[in-house]
């Protein structure tokens, strides 16, 4: 650190000031507030995410605005950063620190995630202290495995496509397997991933099936997928991407740290590409390609076409990514309307419709998460059978509200439906049809399975047959579409509820 | 009010095109056509510059009718918020943008005849778009219960020539530079489509 340029602490210092700003007046993105309901109660483990983006959230327990909820973010962002320019040749960091300030900046999703608290914000990190610790292992540093240890744990903690920059280095270097302190590096790892590897085997492996096989896809479609990816793949780097996707290209590849970038940036990009054969792209995921491709290009930018334009296209690019900050905090210049826009006040809109103290929306996770954040009121996703399980279904707060009134709201539909009295019934995992032999219905509760395609999407909606006691009949006495069903998921109906989804994967009955 | 105004300054964006049409005879025949025809890109690319008035002219008018449109939707579409002020600096901040950048690209990838080629096609283009949505804008002026059809005509008008300006562009490129063609996609791709493809994903 003593190395650094006071110059650079100083660009750094109006970057961390700038994205302090932005996050204080930027109004919640949909999924930042899920993350932030994630971090009032701290696991091991999340349904669709890993842990390390509920601790990013944490200091919005103290701290009780947007800021709270970003600043660890911010700060993070920053320290990638430098741990970024650290992991640059020392000749580059001496003669391009400019340039690395410029085109980093000029990067689209750099840029915004500079003050965004999501999972990638802790990949991006991650990925840079995995850079930056591999570099330092290479020169055989004391303490890097430990480093390269700590990063993947934090890679995998954050997103589990981290692993990927992992994959990727080993395979450009596959001395790494014969090498003892590669191996220490992966047993610190793995220990301290091990809480993680704990909380899955206690929860079924749920996040790991989400991602695998639960999520809602759709049939193959070439431009919402894999053209889609390409744009991607493009607008990860903005303007500079024809120079970065050059400079992988022309990268030395006898030289260990370049060809580990090389694999690094190339592995993510390849993976995407082909995983978008089977789902739908997004930018995001992407992101751990950005850090080796700017070290690959900045490594050799004076021997590139760009180099003697590289500040009017980052001026060019910074001047676009300022337009789109200023519109995400400021809604009347906004010409379109924006996610961030207007949350608070529809939070608290919603606040004086609703007749009770406690609601529920109807298959919103991200809606719930936003009313809770802004009305400090408790809120909870009540999901249909139609949706999916998220983390709302392994909330303790369902069973105190039993008997209790409780607004549903349908924010789509703008309709507000008090329930008198809620009759809860936990979610669980079914492995087969007999598991659901074994549910105990009440007179008034009606069980319902819905039959899914092979992309999860629910196709028809079928009533389970009990007989008169309400015992759940044989799988054979049930109706055909049922008995046929490759996957389904379970739903209860109380009353004057809305059948609600309590299976937390599909199975085949 | 309201209407009145607008349709004082369709009047007079009318009689700008009337005028045109009348003063540079010869490019507007061949401008009208660039759809089915591209002699007025081959022209003005090889160097017609008298034509560069016209030209600047109608795409002044594109402007302008496209900041009326956008606001006079405003105001009946729930999701646009456009007032005079915002649609007149945004389109003209965006087009110049995008003229820059196209200009630094091809310096920077010494590719500047083909990107002035570029250049040519899209400001064509657009001048097109905005006489072609002359019309358009006259009827909702008149008709503003239509706002939905006619953002939905709009749309499709823009997105479509947008796509014939760039097939016609590759087509260029393939005749006369191919090796240019990786950078041209990738500048679509960073520029054109990147960018919506951004704010439609943050929009609700």
């Amino acid at each position: 650190m003593k190395s650094l340029p006071r110059s650079f602490w100083i660009i750094a210092s109006v970057v961390l000031i700038i994205n302090g700003i932005q996050a204080s007046f930027t109004e919640l993105l949909q999924d930042e507030a899920y993350y932030w309901y994630y971090a009032q109660k701290l696991e091991w483990g999340y349904f669709d995410h890993p842990p390390f983006v509920a601790f990013l959230a944490l200091a919005s327990r103290l701290l009780k605005n947007e800021l709270g909820l970003r600043v660890l973010s911010v700060v993070l962002n920053l320290a990638s950063y430098v741990l970024v320019f650290l992991s640059l040749n020392k000749q580059t960091r001496q003669k391009q620190q400019f340039n690395f300030w410029l085109i980093l900046l000029s990067l689209p999703l750099i840029n915004l995630y500079g003050f965004l608290t999501l999972p990638d914000t802790g990949t991006l990190f991650f990925a840079s202290l995995f850079i930056y610790g591999y570099k330092a292992f290479l020169k055989d540093k004391p303490r890097a495995a430990l480093l390269l240890g700590l990063a993947m744990a934090g890679l995998m903690y954050s997103k589990y496509t981290g692993v990927l920059l992992i994959l990727a280095t080993i395979a450009s270097n596959l001395s790494l397997l014969r090498n003892p302190k590669a191996w220490l590096a992966v047993g610190i790892s793995l220990a301290l991933f091990a809480p993680h590897l704990g909380w899955l085997y206690t929860h079924d492996f749920i996040t790991l099936k989400f991602h695998f096989s639960e999520r809602p896809n759709h049939a193959y479609d070439f431009l919402n997928f894999t053209g889609l990816y390409l744009v991607n793949a493009i607008a990860l780097f903005g303007l500079f991407a024809y120079a970065i996707f050059k400079a992988l290209f022309q990268a030395p590849s006898q030289e260990k740290f370049s060809r580990g970038l090389v694999f690094m940036a190339a592995g993510v990009l390849l993976f995407f590409f082909l995983s978008s054969f089977e789902k739908k792209s997004q930018l995001q995921w992407l992101l751990p390609a950005c850090y080796p491709a700017l070290i690959l290009l900045l490594e050799r930018i004076n021997k590139t076409a760009v180099y003697a334009f590289v500040q009017p296209l980052a001026t060019m690019s910074l001047l676009l990514l300022f337009g789109l900050r200023m519109l995400l905090i400021a809604p009347q210049w906004s010409p379109i309307k924006l996610e961030t826009h207007g949350v608070s006040k529809w939070a608290k809109q919603v606040a004086s419709q609703a007749s009770t103290s406690v609601v529920a929306f109807k298959d919103s996770y991200q809606k719930a998460s936003l009313y809770a954040f802004y009305t400090r009121r408790p809120a909870l996703s009540f999901n249909t059978l139609g949706y999916r399980p998220n983390a709302y279904d392994f909330d303790a707060r369902w069973a105190t509200l039993e008997g209790n009134p409780l607004t549903l709201i349908d924010d789509k539909a703008k309709t507000f439906t008090r329930i008198e009295h809620f009759q809860h019934v936990s979610a669980q995992y079914f492995e087969s049809f007999n598991d659901v032999l074994k549910l105990n219905l009440s007179d008034s509760q009606k069980l319902y399975a819905a039959v899914l395609d092979e992309y999860k999407n629910p196709i028809a909606l079928i009533r389970i047959k009990t007989d008169i006691n309400g015992k759940v009949l044989e799988l054979s006495a049930q109706e055909e579409p049922l008995k046929n069903a490759t996957s389904i998921r379970i739903g209860v109906q109380n009353e004057d509820h809305p059948v609600r989804l309590i299976s937390l994967t599909s199975f085949h009955p | 009010m309201e209407l009145a105004r607008h349709s004082q300054f369709y009047l007079i964006l009318g009689v700008l095109i009337a005028v045109i049409r009348l003063g540079y005879a010869e490019p507007f025949f061949y401008f009208k056509r660039i759809v089915f025809d591209d002699t007025f890109l081959r022209l003005y690319d090889k160097g017609l510059k008298r034509w560069r008035n016209a030209l600047f002219t109608l795409s002044s008018i594109s402007v302008l009718l496209f900041a009326l449109m956008l606001t006079a939707l405003s105001a009946q579409v729930e999701w646009l918020n456009f007032n005079v002020l915002t649609a007149l600096v945004g389109l003209t901040a965006l087009l110049l943008l995008k003229y820059a950048v196209r200009r630094l690209l091809a310096f920077a990838h010494h590719a500047r005849g083909f990107f002035d080629t570029a250049q040519v096609y899209a400001q064509s283009y657009f001048a097109y778009a905005g006489v072609m949505a002359f019309i358009l804008g006259v009827t909702l002026d008149l008709y503003p219960e239509l706002n939905h059809i006619i953002l939905w005509i709009l749309g499709g008008l823009v997105i479509g020539l947008q796509t014939k300006c760039y097939y016609g562009v590759i087509n260029q490129l393939l005749r006369r530079k191919p090796e240019n063609l990786l950078l041209f996609i990738f500048y679509l791709c960073a520029l054109e489509i990147a960018p919506v493809v951004v704010v439609y994903t943050l929009s609700i």
